[in-house]
């Protein structure tokens, strides 16, 4: 059989669409970014425990006392969870999906049950969107309308729509024929018939209908969230990428909680709107002998008048508290003037390190910032698109050569802030006699055949699969597996240390390590210089530069010196994203072996003269003038590390704020938490990631040198 | 001038219909035409209903009366033929035409009441009126009053789910009522209820018809209905009619064996009527001598069924009277009794066509009567 070059075609056809028609898209885009704000500014704006009580009205109105009750104790405990804002985000996009979906749904269905034709057309067009993976509709999505809410709402709208037109197909369908027949004979013109006979008669049936399309759009919300729809769906996904056991189960019974909550009341809905609902709920509540109360149901006019008067001190409320909230900013570090600046990292360890790091930074400074955790493809995309800002964490030239490839274009690579890495396997530490790749050899059975990998996104899976097992000799014995970098190493962690030898996960793991001196010594000789010549300039080995207006760079420095953040094999790393969350604070020891072929230049990433490293991404603008991180002339004097440390401005001077007030300064104070249950934990980490730092850095600087001349693919916008 | 006339009307259903109603015309038999997968539903029906009459159309499920009933009002469009109501030929009508004569002239009541359930029993019987755009408060005046006329006045704000089927059906035929419309089109409409109701149904729609005076074609599968109803009767078979007539030409004169096995069971002592039995009085007798003989005078409409009684305490003949009292003729005992014994003239026989199904009329007569 010919290869179908389906696939291409459908490449080309992307192209051609993301080059000629962005106006459509930024039309859609602007369109359902503007309705979810709205929605959003409604829904996340009031006082929680207001909403709340307005859900528990509408439970109220809806279904009765004990439903309400459970209601706003539902919410009360979301809020109680911290995730009030993420719960709101959420259901603000299933509304906004929910809505476009039963506009278009609706009105088909309406089509396909008077029209065969129509009807048989519509069947399979359903089919593919119910089945299609919403990867793979996620991901031009995100080609065409960046990271954020308007691919997830799409994604969900293609997904719930196909229940929501056939209950509409059908119920119209299944309307009896002799009602429809008897609504004809007395002369009742088509659209008539419709209205007065046959949409009464479906209503409880499309009613199912709108409960299946908003209970799929909640469904949908975890796929959303890996396309940058912030809400519960990111948390969810961000926790369990990165094995934050605890936050995934707090965020799905957030998003459970939402689901009984939509499912009932959409469910009690009917009994609201159609006769024949009312008909059924009158018999009901004419049955019920014992609690009557229970089936009290205030009418439509109460109910609204309890709505609207919560939602008018909820909304009192926000305009009093907006009002105090922005007298406290204004601020002499207040550089940034509220400027929003976006982050995206994939949820590795040191990528998630140096994100929150960014942010606190930024924060400090005035910055508003956002953080989207996301995996490769999308990340990659939404840097070139603009949607986000910066990333950190980007592997070259190896791991992440594909996107480079395809972005480079559009990306200005800042600088190499961590370096050199090396790509490598390990195995658990107990496992005896086993310290290099060409040990592993004829050991295939222990290990299950299995070598376990990272994300299968990773430039370095390819690499490890055609190069490496051929080079070694383990073709056809190792079979590598791809995972994700926090699962790959979450069975190692649950190994018990005190059984060592034949306990459960004997495997080569597949790390990206950074520590040189944990790494075995191996004949890597045949891995040297396999891979093109680097690109990267390489300068800067040990930190990043970030552009902060006309020849202004702020130095981040990141290195192995920090000891913290995101070292994957020395035990103490703090996990900052488990430290925000409020989880727990780091990971177990993972004791491991590393199994390099080389001490200099890792195993698989190795370039001649121009090692592996972490790299800074950021999109154009912000190299350019055109949206700098601070204003020209102002210069940090002194490192962060100290409470009120100065700002000095070429003409003037600024205090810095700093939020952690009392937080004791000194080089190794672990253990003490500041107040603040989030920040305070933050700040904790920082500050121990910074007073290591000053080992090395003793200071952070500005440098007022002209920016070196850093490799740009495209010049910079202006200036 | 007559009310309702149909003419040559053919229903076929399939490809090519009007080759089919060609092939119809030629004398092809529908079983042939099946065979290319198109049936013949009704062929070549023509018929004319006076004004004030009840004509009803009889014939077994798959006869094609209910087909033929849909082309009366435009919900089946006929392949051929044409539909004249009040002269006005209603295959000729646009459809917004078509629907406003449904909706001022023409209702229609349902074999399974077709009653909207999301309506209350008021608003089901103000339904032709709201079609029509008559204002709420007229229509709902109006329908209360068709309500009362058929025995549910103070049952307005109900339910249909909470009626009996009777009542439902009551509901369905003052919802027809109430447009005033001049032609009634009765689908079948008490066959889904229990017999003592039908009777009762059968008996207050001769009730309202007698103060009415509306046109009426009701179709059903049951003779004894149809005797009952009838003003006239046409008779289906396989989609075509195969007799029409009065109850007693069809019981009298069955035109063949299909109509003949059909009326063996009809209980004749309710059809036949003393009219059609009786004799000539006995030459040189007077009235007034027969009148005081006889043990019960009745008239020529009377159904034979009544003359058991006074056959019972005499022996003599009843005298049936005309309009002015005189004596138009005389039932002897000998008379009624071989009245009642004229079977059929032909036996009922094995089809001679294997793939037509008609169910034993037999069994279907039997099972009615024995409900009536």
């Amino acid at each position: 059989m010919p290869r179908l070059s389906f696939g291409s075609w459908v490449e080309d056809a992307v192209d051609w669409l993301q080059s000629n028609l962005t106006w459509i898209f930024d039309f859609i885009k602007t369109v359902l970014g503007g309705m979810y704000d709205g929605v959003n500014a409604v829904l996340g704006g009031g006082e929680p425990l207001l909403m709340a009580g307005i859900f528990a009205v509408i439970a109220f109105w809806l279904r009765g006392v004990i439903p309400a009750v459970a209601t706003f104790v539902g919410f009360a405990l979301i809020d109680s969870l911290a995730l009030w804002d993420e719960a709101m985000a959420t259901l603000s996009l299933v509304v906004v999906a929910a809505v476009i979906t039963i506009v278009i749904a609706v009105p088909t269905g309406i089509w396909a049950a008077r029209n065969s034709r129509v009807s048989s057309a519509l069947r399979p067009v359903l089919d593919v969107m119910q089945t299609m993976p919403a990867f793979v509709y996620l991901i031009p999505g995100v080609m065409f309308f960046g990271v954020g809410v308007t691919p997830g709402v799409i994604a969900t709208i293609v997904f719930a729509m196909p229940p929501g037109v056939r209950m509409t197909e059908l119920g119209i369908r299944q309307v009896d024929s002799e009602l429809v027949e008897a609504a004809e004979a007395f002369g009742t013109s088509p659209k008539h018939t419709l209205t007065r006979v046959q949409l009464p008669l479906a209503l409880p049936t499309i009613m199912a209908g709108i409960n299946q399309v908003i209970m799929l759009a909640l469904s949908m919300v975890v796929i959303g969230g890996m396309a940058g729809a912030g809400g519960l769906g990111e948390k969810v996904y961000a926790a369990i990428t990165q094995l934050q056991v605890g936050l995934a189960a707090e965020s799905g019974i957030a998003v459970v909680i939402l689901a009984m909550y939509l499912d009932r009341m959409t469910g009690a809905l009917n009994e609201r709107v159609s006769p024949l609902g009312r008909r059924a709920a009158a018999k009901v509540a004419a049955g019920a002998r014992r609690l009557k109360f229970t089936h009290y149901k205030p009418g439509t006019a109460v109910a609204m008048t309890g709505v609207v008067v919560l939602a008018l001190v909820a909304g009192g409320l926000n305009i009093a508290g907006s009002s105090d909230a922005k007298g406290s900013q204004a601020d002499a570090s207040d550089v940034g003037q509220g400027q929003k600046i976006n982050m995206g990292y994939i949820p590795w360890d040191e990528g998630i390190a140096s994100t929150f790091l960014w942010k606190e930074i930024l924060e400090q400074r005035g910055y508003e910032t956002g953080i989207t955790q996301l995996d490769a493809g999308p990340l990659y995309s939404g840097v070139a698109r603009g949607d986000i800002d910066f990333q950190t964490d980007s592997w070259l030239p190896t791991t992440h050569k594909d996107y480079w490839d395809k972005y480079s274009d559009q990306l200005d690579d800042m600088g190499a802030w961590y370096g050199p890495t090396s790509l490598e396997l390990t195995v658990p530490s107990y496992v005896k006699g086993i310290d290099s790749l060409e040990d592993l050899k004829g050991q295939g059975k222990k290990f299950d055949g299995k070598i376990i990998g990272i994300e299968a996104s990773a430039g370095m899976m390819g690499t490890l699969n055609k190069k490496v097992l051929k080079e070694y000799g383990l073709e056809g014995e190792y079979k590598v597996v791809s995972s994700s970098t926090s699962s790959m190493l979450q069975p190692r962690e649950r190994d018990p240390e005190r059984r060592p030898g034949q306990g459960a996960g004997r495997r080569p793991r597949l790390a990206e390590e950074e520590r040189r001196s944990r790494r075995q010594a191996g004949p890597g000789a045949g891995w040297r210089g396999r891979l093109a010549a680097g690109q990267g300039r390489g300068q800067d080995r040990q930190h990043g530069l970030l552009p902060l207006g006309r020849g202004h760079r702020l130095h981040l420095p990141l290195a192995e010196h920090a000891g913290g953040p995101g070292i994957q094999d020395d035990g103490q790393a703090a996990r900052p994203g488990s430290a925000l969350h409020g989880s727990r604070a780091g990971p177990a020891r993972r004791p491991v072996r590393l199994l390099a072929a080389d001490d200099a230049q890792g195993l698989l990433g190795p370039v001649q003269g121009q090692p592996h490293r972490s790299r800074f991404l950021v999109r154009p603008h912000l190299a350019g003038a055109e949206r700098p991180l601070v204003r020209q002339g102002h210069r940090l004097a002194r490192g962060p590390q100290g409470p009120g440390q100065e700002v000095q401005g070429q003409d003037h001077r600024h205090r810095v704020e700093r939020r952690d007030d009392g937080h004791p300064q000194q080089e190794g104070a672990q253990g003490v938490r500041p107040g603040g249950r989030v920040q305070g934990r933050l700040l904790q980490h920082l500050v121990d990631a910074a007073s290591s730092v000053r080992r090395s850095w003793p200071r952070w600087r500005w440098s007022s040198r002209r920016a070196a001349p850093a490799r740009r693919r495209s010049p910079p916008a202006a200036g | 001038m007559s009310r309702l006339q149909a003419e040559h009307l053919y229903k076929v259903f399939g490809r090519r219909p009007d080759q089919a109603v060609r092939k119809l015309e030629g004398g092809t038999h529908r079983d042939e035409l099946r065979a290319d997968g198109t049936t013949a539903a009704v062929i070549d029906a023509s018929f004319t209903v006076e004004p004030g009459q009840i004509f009803v159309v009889m014939g077994l499920s798959g006869s094609g009366k209910s087909t033929l009933l849909r082309m009366l009002n435009g919900l089946l469009e006929p392949t051929a033929g044409r539909v004249l109501f009040d002269g006005q030929d209603l295959t000729a009508l646009s459809p917004r035409d078509l629907r406003s004569v449904r909706s001022n002239k023409i209702s229609m009541v349902f074999q399974h009441f077709a009653l909207f359930p999301h309506r209350s029993v008021l608003e089901n019987a103000a339904y032709g009126l709201e079609v029509q755009g008559v204002p709420r408060a007229e229509r709902e005046a109006r329908a209360a009053e068709a309500l009362e006329l058929t025995g549910l006045a103070g049952w307005e704000k109900s339910w249909p789910d909470e009626l009996s089927g009777g009542m439902q059906q009551r509901v369905g035929l003052a919802r027809a009522l109430a447009t005033d419309a001049d032609l009634l089109l009765m689908d079948e409409s008490f066959s889904a209820l229990d017999p003592l109701i039908r009777r009762d149904m059968q008996d207050q729609l001769l009730e309202l018809q007698k103060r009415l005076k509306k046109t009426i074609v009701f179709i059903t599968h049951d003779l004894n209905e149809a005797m009952r109803l009838g003003d006239r009767i046409a008779v289906m078979r396989d989609g075509e009619i195969v007799q029409q007539g009065t109850a007693e030409d069809i019981l009298v004169r069955p035109s063949n064996d299909y109509v003949a096995s059909f009326i063996q069971d009809v209980d004749r002592s309710r059809v036949l009527t003393a009219g059609s039995i009786m004799e000539a009085p006995e030459t040189g007798r007077s009235d007034e001598d027969l009148l005081a003989e006889a043990p019960a005078t009745v008239t020529s409409e009377t159904p034979i069924a009544e003359l058991f009684t006074p056959f019972s305490t005499s022996g003599a003949a009843v005298a049936v009277t005309g309009e002015e009292g005189d004596v138009i003729g005389v039932v002897p005992r000998e008379r009624l009794l071989a009245a009642l014994g004229e079977e059929p003239q032909v036996e009922p026989q094995e089809d001679p066509r294997p793939d037509t199904q008609v169910p034993a009329p037999r069994d279907e007569a039997k099972k009615v009567i024995a409900g009536a």
